[in-house]
């Protein structure tokens, strides 16, 4: 494994060192976290990408992370010692697309390894049902970890890299050789509910016990902060108060609000079932660096080489709610040994200990890979 | 876990149910929804083929260790009769436990079992009383899938059978088209006559010669009304016999004289009663 950090985002020392990688005999293919400020373009990435003589995936993100810090401009390049088996999907946003039989389909062709990462177009609007196929067809007995990628200016765009070149509204599934595990959490609580969601259309919600979604929302905040929330302090101050689906057996699985629409439903980065059971959750920087921390943990499972490497999916809205105490949340996860990269992503994805695969929000994701 | 998320999951796994009448697209949503819910990892659904109890549906497709599987399996299909399987459908669930893994079998009332896998902890007592509820729903929603496919396999067959009729009943209607074409145009005058001897058809050369009407002729009886030679004639016809008649006659409903060469064929020739179509010739007296 080697990992190459460019510092400069400039599509010529991408071509470099993506050459460099690929041209080595240990290295048989190539994970890429790239910044969106990079402004990779299919004009100027796709030839690169297509020329690429091993399998390179990867995607675009606000931000990517390089042991302790978080990168605004800059390139990642991972080189993988085996050659992984990669799945692309596209219209992940596609209304009639049969994910199930699609996916069962494309597993019958390759072998199922022990690590999965999935990275999908963060801005598409099938993601849970694309997560309902994988479990499906997966199950539990994987280590499956990803994350959305995309813009915070959130256009609309190519955002995965492949050997077909960037790709938009689509997912990838990298296939890797080797065993690790995964770590959960966000350190977000609730303070008021159940709601039911008495109507919801995907990621937005309409309604909530009967009632218009903003208004139960706007009261709940009202009664525990002393803000009156309005359309032009949405954005600040829902970043504190995001919803949570409770589970029998962890965390709430959290649904971050991002917007609020003309007609007052709130839309979130992820899907709320109709019929589901939603809490209003709130959280402080210290709560939030707490579950960091509680994460950083090598299982006694994993036996480090100097091929491990961990890999974080942090949630770019916790980087927002949190501003200059992020730093603070990075330098919780203290691995030492061990490199680490990651991204901040538009929703991660994680299973958890043979109970769950999810796509989360607001929420940080670990893994320890052992042999890259 | 508060009996409030509990009320909650089971809730929403309770409305997931029958959202759809194909047997898989129901449960690719029912299924994942209740294991997905539970931090369950897998389950398997076994129904009843021809006596012997299979595996139908499983969640996740890829899953290579079957052990416990086919030990419940063995289990369901070796009970030697219905009161042995029923016996061993009032101690369900049924728990075990291989490789860290909690094995749970349970009836799916009247269609089968559920076989779920749950990794980590256990089941509750309490859940595992609570699903019994679901899993009769769940084999509602099982059976409704089935029923519905059983009939949509008749209904084909209804569809086929009655596409077949309009298939013959056009390709009749094709040839009756063809006869009628030949009847109406044909350059002597034909006539349809029942089993009665009563006029049922004739072309128009019939009315010309007759210097009758369609009107007129149609339901004229000619066993009780015509000459009496004719009437000998037809009678010999309407009982199987080919008959002919050639001379003069005077139509009864044109009142007109004509010298005619008649032929009269019996449509079945058997023994009894029959309907006879009879040629008619005006030609000229040698």
């Amino acid at each position: 494994m080697h990992i190459e950090l460019d510092r400069t985002g400039t599509v010529g020392v991408f071509e470099k060192l993506l050459k460099g990688l690929s041209g080595r005999a240990d290295v048989n293919g190539v994970l890429v976290l790239a910044c969106d400020a990079n402004g990779f373009t299919s004009e100027n990435i796709d030839p690169i990408l297509q020329s690429c003589s091993v399998p390179v995936v990867g995607g675009v993100f606000p931000a990517i992370l390089h042991i302790q810090e978080k990168i605004e401009r800059g390139t990642i390049l991972v080189g993988l010692s085996e050659t992984p088996s990669v799945i692309l999907f596209k219209g992940m946003s596609d209304s009639s697309a049969d994910y199930n039989r699609l996916l069962e389909r494309e597993l019958s062709e390759i072998d199922v390894t022990d690590t999965i990462i999935t990275l999908v177009d963060g801005l598409a609007s099938r993601i849970s049902s694309f997560m309902n196929a994988m479990f499906i067809n997966l199950g539990l007995e994987k280590n499956i970890i990803g994350g959305g990628a995309g813009s915070l200016s959130l256009d609309k765009k190519p955002n995965l890299l492949s050997n077909e070149g960037m790709l938009e509204d689509a997912a990838v599934l990298i296939f890797i050789k080797s065993r690790s595990s995964i770590s959960i959490s966000h350190g977000w609580t609730p303070i008021k509910g159940p709601f039911k969601v008495t109507e919801s259309d995907r990621n937005v919600i309409k309604s909530l016990d009967w009632m218009p979604a903003f208004n139960i929302y706007r009261e709940v905040i009202r009664s525990h902060s002393g803000q009156y929330l309005t359309k032009d302090n949405f954005p600040t101050l829902s970043m504190s108060y995001p919803f949570g689906i409770a589970r029998i057996c962890c965390e709430h699985i959290v649904r971050d609000p991002v917007k609020m629409d003309e007609d007052g439903n709130l839309i979130c980065v992820g899907e709320v079932r109709e019929g589901s059971f939603i809490d209003i959750l709130h959280g402080s920087s210290d709560s939030l660096i707490e579950a960091s921390r509680s994460i950083s943990i090598i299982p006694g499972t994993i036996s480090m080489t100097s091929n491990s490497m961990a890999l974080m999916v942090d949630c770019i809205s916790r980087a927002l709610f949190m501003e200059d105490k992020f730093e603070d949340e990075l330098r919780a996860i203290m691995l030492p040994d061990v490199p680490l990269v990651g991204m901040l992503s538009f929703g991660e994805i994680a299973t958890k200990g043979n109970e769950s695969l999810e796509f989360h929000n607001k929420t940080t994701v670990l893994s320890i890979l052992e042999e890259l | 876990m508060s009996i409030r998320i509990q009320e909650q999951v089971l809730f929403e796994i309770a409305m997931s149910l029958g959202t759809s009448l194909d047997f898989e697209d129901m449960l690719n949503i029912a299924l994942s929804t209740y294991l997905r819910r539970l931090c369950c990892m897998g389950a398997v659904v076994f129904l009843e083929e021809e006596g012997v109890y299979k595996e139908r549906f499983s969640i996740p497709r890829k899953d290579d260790d079957k052990t416990v599987c086919n030990i419940y399996l063995e289990k369901i299909n070796g009970c030697s009769d219905k009161n042995e399987r029923q016996k061993m459908v009032d101690e369900m669930p049924l728990h075990s436990s291989h490789n860290g893994k909690h094995y749970y079998l349970m009836p799916l009332s009247q269609v089968g079992f559920l076989m779920v896998v749950k990794g980590q902890a256990p089941l509750s007592q309490s859940m595992l009383k609570s699903l019994q509820k679901i899993n009769i729903k769940l084999a509602e929603s099982i059976l409704s899938c089935i029923t519905h496919s059983k009939n949509e396999i008749l209904n084909m067959k209804l569809k086929n059978q009655i596409r077949g009729r309009k298939k013959a009943e056009a390709s009749l209607l094709a040839e009756r088209k063809k006869y009628m074409a030949i009847f109406e145009n044909s350059p002597v005058g034909m006539v349809y006559y029942d089993e009665e001897g009563v006029i049922r058809e004739c072309n128009q050369k019939f009315i010309d010669i007759m210097g009758s009407s369609r009107e007129k002729l149609i339901g004229f009886n000619t066993v009780q009304s015509g000459s009496a030679t004719v009437r000998e004639v037809i009678g010999k016809a309407l009982n199987g016999e080919f008959s002919t008649y050639e001379g003069e006659y005077t139509s009864i409903t044109g009142n007109r004289h004509t010298y005619l060469r008649t032929r009269f064929n019996p449509v079945t020739s058997d023994s009894g009663k029959t309907e006879v179509i009879a040629t008619v010739e005006e030609i000229e007296r040698d």
